[in-house]
């Protein structure tokens, strides 16, 4: 019996470590630009829908979603709140973070994953980690049906992720690239953020 | 019964009655129990809305930032912590709407295609280039952070038809979002009545101690507006009035005491009957009505200046005359029944003027009079039996009676004149049409409701669209009418916004007249093909429901309910619906609305005005009543006319010249004003009637008598003018003039002889 506990802790101490190192390669800390490519297979649609655009992250912890293709959206994540701005359709939107709605759920997740908040999911997630010298893997998997789950992965110089949201019987796959890490990038988060609060 | 026996009997029932007083006193602070409950239908609507009205029980709070970051969740974090307390029914961000909002309106899904439009004839929904814009906006809202909320409606509403009506909801929140950009606005919607001070007080500490701990470590400032604010801060000035009133007033009348009578003994005694009288009042007044209201404790407590007159005026004789109190009493006895009969008229003819708060007072008066004049006659000599009694001589009181005496023949003819010249200036009296003037001044508070109401759209909350009807499908029908017509006045800028039932609650006349535009429309080959061209599932959302269940108030959820609980009011004697409105032009929209059935335009400050007016008309018949029936009751004593009529003129002729002065001066005259000189009247009366039976036999003895009771009157009405609420002054001003001068006209118009 013994063993088996040694061999217990050594395998979760195993673990422990792997689940860290993953979080540590999520963790985003700096002004960075990303590419980013989306694909929705959503239950009223008969095609994958894709969208193409950009991505920033300042080190002030904002986040700004640039939907170039097939149309202009800019959703953003500042000062614990979500904006949200589709010109083609004149909508605009904002709501607080803590705000228990839906509509915030998928960004929020995609906001922590990117920021590397992940101690904020762990009360509503279990994470599974994996790591070899080229890949790693992570999934959370939600304790509650109605969360969505999530997979996602990267390679070892952290240049490239990929990233599944599942719910329901809907899916969002995020194919992510990084661009540059440039603090020049402030200014451009800044008026984005501009663009979407509609100042 | 002997003098001690008396004595020890109401030794015995005094620390009894008070004993009851504090276990029974039910005090009430609901100014509108006061001010405007009343049984007329539209004062009653006005109650009603004022009382329990949805915009009534509302707080307008503003979050500024400062130079916070961090606005939003801080905002959403003070939402959730104030949804907690008990006293909440909703709160919600002005820039969002509450999300049991949004869920209502998914239970509208099934119901689309009956509730799409208010004039679904004239709708252009249907045409090929309408469909295909809106399959390409199903596409952007399923692609969109609402994309959960649009799918659970899009499969059952694939046109999205059930959240047309809404539209214009989704503006006024935006509107609002495009008026705070560095403040969040909150709307508080509370549980008490808007006038239920107390509950409110309470209420509004609670929302800044919550407001005060999440604020800690940060700086965000809290202001707070709407109408229980005001009802707070009104109640905390009637409050103050109320003490420092009651307190002066007592005060007065004992230091008057003290300077007539110079006994500390005899200030006791009669300051226990007082007491005592005011306990049977306050006592009477519990047992009719169920509880007392703050403002009947502070005028009744005017009333101790009023009752104490009948002690004084047997003292005065006790004393000038050194006989024993038994013997005075059973003289004067007839004199002080009257009076007190006159005074008790006065005050019953209050109660009938319609002002709620004055049927409280004049049971209180009727019965602390009664009682102040059983104890003075049975009590007041047991009590004084051992006391040495000394008058005060009262300067220049004997050199008024002897100067009205001496020169009568040329003053009599002076007052003739001075009566017509008063009869031909009552034309140019001003009389006071809003009763707003009565309002207490409040500009700091104004100033703050202004500031903050600049961060809400603009629904005012006393101006409405009224619309009457016996069942909710007519009610419906005619709101509906009513609201097409605000459509058209609000393209024309004759108002800038309005909330009305629909889509919220829609009649089942307009439902089956969509049902048939969208039948007839026969779109659902045009609808699959603009589903196809944005890739959307013709298999999931191109099949169209071409009927529907109609859709009843009893079908929504019960949050729409609450949504609507002050726009549309049930009673046994109809449906009434509110519409609200923004920013609008009055007489326009009165036009615009002519010719509606059941609808028409409400505006609290014209029925508060209304309401000013009724009882300035009630209060003036009750003076001409009260005189009247005063009038009786002296005949049937004195059974001579002309000794009626030389009663009367003393006070009549006071309230003539009081009105002219206020006509010169141009004083603006409200029933308040009325009312005062109606209770001048009524204790002017006890001078006349006093001063002709003279009972004593010595009028020198009998003015100084009547001087004595005039001085405690003023010294306890006199206290109402330290006041800040205006009802107080003006009560104050014209029953302390009315006093004065009917005590001036005495010995002028009744002569000795008489």
């Amino acid at each position: 019996m013994k063993w088996f506990v040694i061999l217990l802790l050594f395998v979760q101490s195993v673990s422990a470590d792997t689940l860290s190192e993953v979080l540590s390669l999520l963790h985003q800390n700096t002004a960075a630009k990303f590419q980013y490519q989306e694909i929705r297979h959503l239950e009223l649609m008969t095609t994958p829908w894709q969208a193409q655009g950009e991505l920033y992250n300042d080190a002030n912890g904002r986040l700004i979603k640039l939907q170039l293709q097939p149309n202009r959206i800019v959703m953003a994540i500042a000062d614990g709140q979500m904006l949200y701005w589709e010109p083609a359709q004149n909508q605009r939107h904002t709501m607080p973070l803590t705000y228990e709605h839906e509509a915030t759920q998928q960004i929020r997740l995609f906001h922590a994953l990117l920021q590397g908040h992940t101690e904020e999911l762990s009360k509503d997630y279990t994470f599974h980690a994996e790591k070899n010298a080229k890949t790693w893997a992570l999934q959370l998997r939600p304790k509650q049906d109605d969360l969505p789950k999530l997979d996602i992965s990267g390679n070892a110089d952290n240049s490239q992720r990929d990233m599944v949201i599942h719910q329901d019987s809907e899916s969002t796959e995020y194919h992510i690239q990084r661009v540059t890490n440039d603090s020049a990038l402030d200014k451009t988060v800044a008026d984005l953020l501009h663009e979407a609060a509609g100042e | 019964m002997s003098f001690v026996w008396r004595k020890r009997l109401f030794l015995l029932l005094f620390p009894l009655l008070l004993a009851l007083t504090v276990w029974q006193a039910r005090i009430e602070s609901d100014l509108n129990a006061f001010f405007t409950a009343t049984t007329e239908q539209d004062s009653k609507l006005l109650s009603q809305l004022l009382q329990s009205g949805e915009l009534s029980r509302r707080y307008l709070l503003v979050v500024d930032a400062q130079n916070n970051s961090n606005l939003t969740p801080f905002a959403a974090n003070l939402v959730q912590q104030l949804a907690k307390l008990e006293q909440v029914e909703q709160v919600w961000a002005t820039n969002e709407p509450p999300r049991a909002w949004l869920d209502a309106l998914s239970s509208y899904a099934p119901y689309h295609a009956r509730m799409f439009s208010l004039n679904p004839e004239q709708e252009t929904l249907f045409n090929a280039q309408a469909l295909e814009k809106r399959a390409a906006f199903l596409k952007s809202a399923l692609l969109s952070p609402q994309a959960s909320f649009i799918k659970t409606i899009a499969k059952q509403d694939p046109l999205l038809l059930s959240l047309q009506g809404f539209k214009t909801m989704q503006s006024q929140f935006a509107q609002s979002s495009a008026l705070n950009k560095n403040s969040v606005a909150i709307i508080l919607q509370s549980k008490p009545a808007a006038l239920d001070s107390a509950a409110h007080q309470q209420l509004q500490d609670a929302i800044r101690q919550c407001f005060n701990q999440l604020n800690q470590g940060q700086s965000f400032q809290l202001n707070m507006s709407g109408v229980p604010v005001v009802s707070v801060a009104t109640y905390t000035e009637i409050n103050r009035d109320v003490t420092l009133v009651s307190t002066v007033s007592s005060l007065a009348v004992v230091l008057v005491f003290l300077l007539l009578f110079r006994s500390f003994a005899a200030l006791h005694w009669v300051m226990m009957i007082q007491t005592a009288s005011f306990v049977v009042g306050a006592l009477a007044v519990l047992a009719v009505f169920g509880h007392i209201h703050s403002l009947t404790l502070a005028l009744g407590a005017s009333l101790v200046g009023i009752c104490v007159d009948y002690p004084i005026h047997i003292m005065v004789h006790g004393a000038k005359h050194k006989t024993p109190l038994q013997d005075v009493v059973r003289l004067l006895w007839a004199s002080l029944f009257m009076g007190g009969l006159t005074t008790v008229i006065g005050y019953v003819a209050l109660g009938f003027t319609g002002f709620p708060g004055f049927e409280q007072i004049a049971v209180f008066a009727l019965f602390s009079i009664a009682a102040s004049l059983a104890l003075t006659r049975w009590l007041l000599p047991a009590l004084l039996e051992h006391s040495v009694l000394h008058i005060a001589h009262l300067p220049l009181i004997g050199a008024w009676v002897e100067f009205c005496g001496r020169w009568r023949k040329v003053l009599l003819p002076l007052f003739v004149l001075g009566t017509i010249i008063a009869l031909l200036l009552m034309p140019e009296l001003r009389w006071m049409n809003d009763m707003q003037k009565l309002a207490m001044n409040m500009d700091v508070i104004k100033q703050q409701d202004k500031a903050v109401r600049s961060h809400f759209a603009n629904i005012e909350p006393s101006r409405f669209v009224l619309i009457q009807a016996n069942d909710l499908e007519t009610a419906l029908q005619r709101s509906e009418a009513a609201e097409r017509c605000l459509q058209t006045l609000k393209q024309q800028n004759v108002l800038n916004d309005y909330q009305g039932l629909f889509p919220w609650l829609v009649s089942e006349q307009l439902q089956q007249k969509n049902l048939e535009t969208y039948q007839q429309a026969n779109i659902q080959p045009t609808w699959q093909a603009a589903l196809q061209k944005q890739g959307l599932s013709v298999e999931k959302l191109g099949v169209l429901s071409n009927s529907a269940s109609v859709l009843t108030k009893q079908a929504l959820p019960p949050v729409v309910s609450s949504i609507l609980s002050g726009r549309l009011i049930e009673s046994p004697q109809g449906i009434t619906i509110s519409i609200w409105l923004g920013q609008h032009d009055p007489d326009k929209l009165i036009a615009g609305l002519q010719g509606l059935d059941g609808v028409r335009y409400f505006s609290q400050k014209d029925q508060l005005d209304h309401l000013a007016k009724q009882y300035r008309d009630s209060s003036l018949k009750m003076l001409a009543v009260g005189i009247v029936i005063m009038a009786v009751f002296i005949w049937l004593q004195q059974r001579r006319l002309k000794n009626v009529l030389l009663t009367l003129v003393p006070s009549l002729a006071a309230v003539l010249f009081i009105f002219a002065g206020w006509a010169v001066m141009g004083e603006e005259i409200s029933f308040l004003h009325v009312i005062g000189l109606l209770l001048a009247v009524s204790l002017c009366v006890d001078y006349g009637i006093f001063f002709i039976e003279n009972r004593a036999g010595d009028t020198d003895v009998t003015y100084h008598a009547i001087a004595s009771s005039t001085l405690t009157t003023l010294a306890s009405f006199g206290a109402l003018g330290l006041g800040k609420t205006p009802t107080l002054p003006i009560l104050a001003v014209s029953v302390s003039l009315g006093v004065t001068v009917g005590f001036l006209l005495c010995p002028l118009l009744i002569s000795k002889k008489t």
